[in-house]
């Protein structure tokens, strides 16, 4: 067993707001330097990156796994994860089909790149991705549970699309695998289940981050399965902040 | 209503100055969605909101809206101000409420307004 260190929450960039240096290839080689070993790649309702990340990610030895941050009808976002490019894909359709069609204006949310693994621009996608689905929080996480991914709430204390500030309290019968929390609230206490804090990375710089603000995963390997196991603090697998 | 004259009606204080002060006002609309502004203002209204955040100005702009307007004294931090100066987008803020500011606007003869789906 070993302690292996995790970011769960990466945008490249076809999410708005994210430099364009932010490649599926450069985002995994800055993860090899900044000593990752577990990514995931999660643009705003988007995972058309994923595929180009993981290939990249074997050539450099970084395992990435396949993920989005969606954006529930209250506005909540939530890091779901997948282990294969099938489920991922199950996923996105769901997505996509509860996604209003707006085309993107590039003054507003500025391109939305797709990549191939070697890291050439092969689509900047028209429509706008950053928006609320027609999906409440409560069916979004039992659907995605449902299909075999890990839901994870994104930066929870956070005022803006965080969970507590859009709805002013934790569901208590919402079953998540994790809960993210942004590097300014890590004093949270009632949260019902492991914390994580990941870099919600928009450029390549944003990858490294303080001891205390970083997530470890301690099992056999740094993988999605044994993902599962941490999170669920099973098996003699955990995850933690700021190990020691 | 020409911005300069709602300014002046609802005691705004501006944040991020309009480029034109005689810009027209066709509408008004309120939501703290921003998927629901998305999806529902008119080009050329004004937005009564306590969002105040960058998305926030990036919704202004894709829905090309007169305005913002911050209720409740809520404030923009400097990354949104700059980026409503960057997009040219006018911010105001004060300390009424939601229900006040769009009351008084709809008094003053601003019509509620809402995309046809």
């Amino acid at each position: 067993m070993n302690w292996y260190r995790i970011d769960l929450h990466i945008h490249t960039a076809l999410s708005p707001c994210t430099s364009d240096e932010m490649s599926p290839v450069n985002i995994v080689k800055m993860a090899k330097l900044e000593g990752l070993s577990l990514i995931a790649i999660t643009d705003h309702n988007a995972s058309f990156n994923c595929v180009s990340a993981v290939k990249a990610g074997e050539q450099v030895g970084v395992t990435v796994l396949f993920g989005m941050e969606v954006q529930t009808k209250e506005e909540v976002h939530v890091l779901t994860l997948f282990e294969d490019a099938k489920h991922i894909h199950s996923w996105q359709e769901i997505v996509s089909s509860r996604l209003k069609r707006i085309p993107n204006n590039f003054r507003a949310f500025g391109q939305q790149l797709v990549f191939d693994p070697l890291g050439n621009i092969v689509l900047d996608y028209p429509w706008v991705l950053q928006q609320g689905l027609d999906y409440s929080l409560e069916e979004l996480t039992r659907d995605c549970t449902a299909l075999g991914g890990l839901v994870i709430p994104a930066h929870i204390d956070r005022p803006s699309f965080g969970l507590i500030g859009q709805l002013g309290f934790i569901p208590p019968n919402l079953a998540c695998a994790g809960w993210e929390i942004s590097s300014s609230g890590l004093d949270i206490a009632t949260v019902p289940g492991t914390l994580i804090c990941n870099s919600d990375a928009h450029d390549l710089t944003d990858l490294i981050r303080p001891h205390k603000y970083q997530t470890w995963l301690y099992g056999q390997t740094p993988s999605f399965s044994e993902l599962v196991l941490g999170l669920a603090n099973r098996c003699n697998r955990r995850v933690v902040i700021g190990k020691d | 209503m020409q911005l300069s004259e709602m300014e002046r009606l609802l005691e705004l204080s501006p944040i991020v100055k309009p480029v034109d002060q005689g810009n027209e006002v066709t509408g008004g609309y309120v939501s703290d969605l921003l998927s629901d502004v998305m999806g529902n203002a008119c080009a050329g209204s004004v937005w009564i909101t306590i969002q105040a955040h960058q998305n926030t100005v990036a919704v202004a702009v894709l829905a090309e809206l007169a305005a913002i307007i911050l209720s409740n004294g809520v404030m923009p931090d400097t990354h949104t101000i700059q980026k409503a100066e960057d997009k040219g987008i006018p911010i105001y803020s004060s300390p009424k409420s939601t229900f006040t500011l769009a009351g008084e606007l709809f008094q003053a003869g601003v019509p509620s307004t809402k995309k046809q789906t």
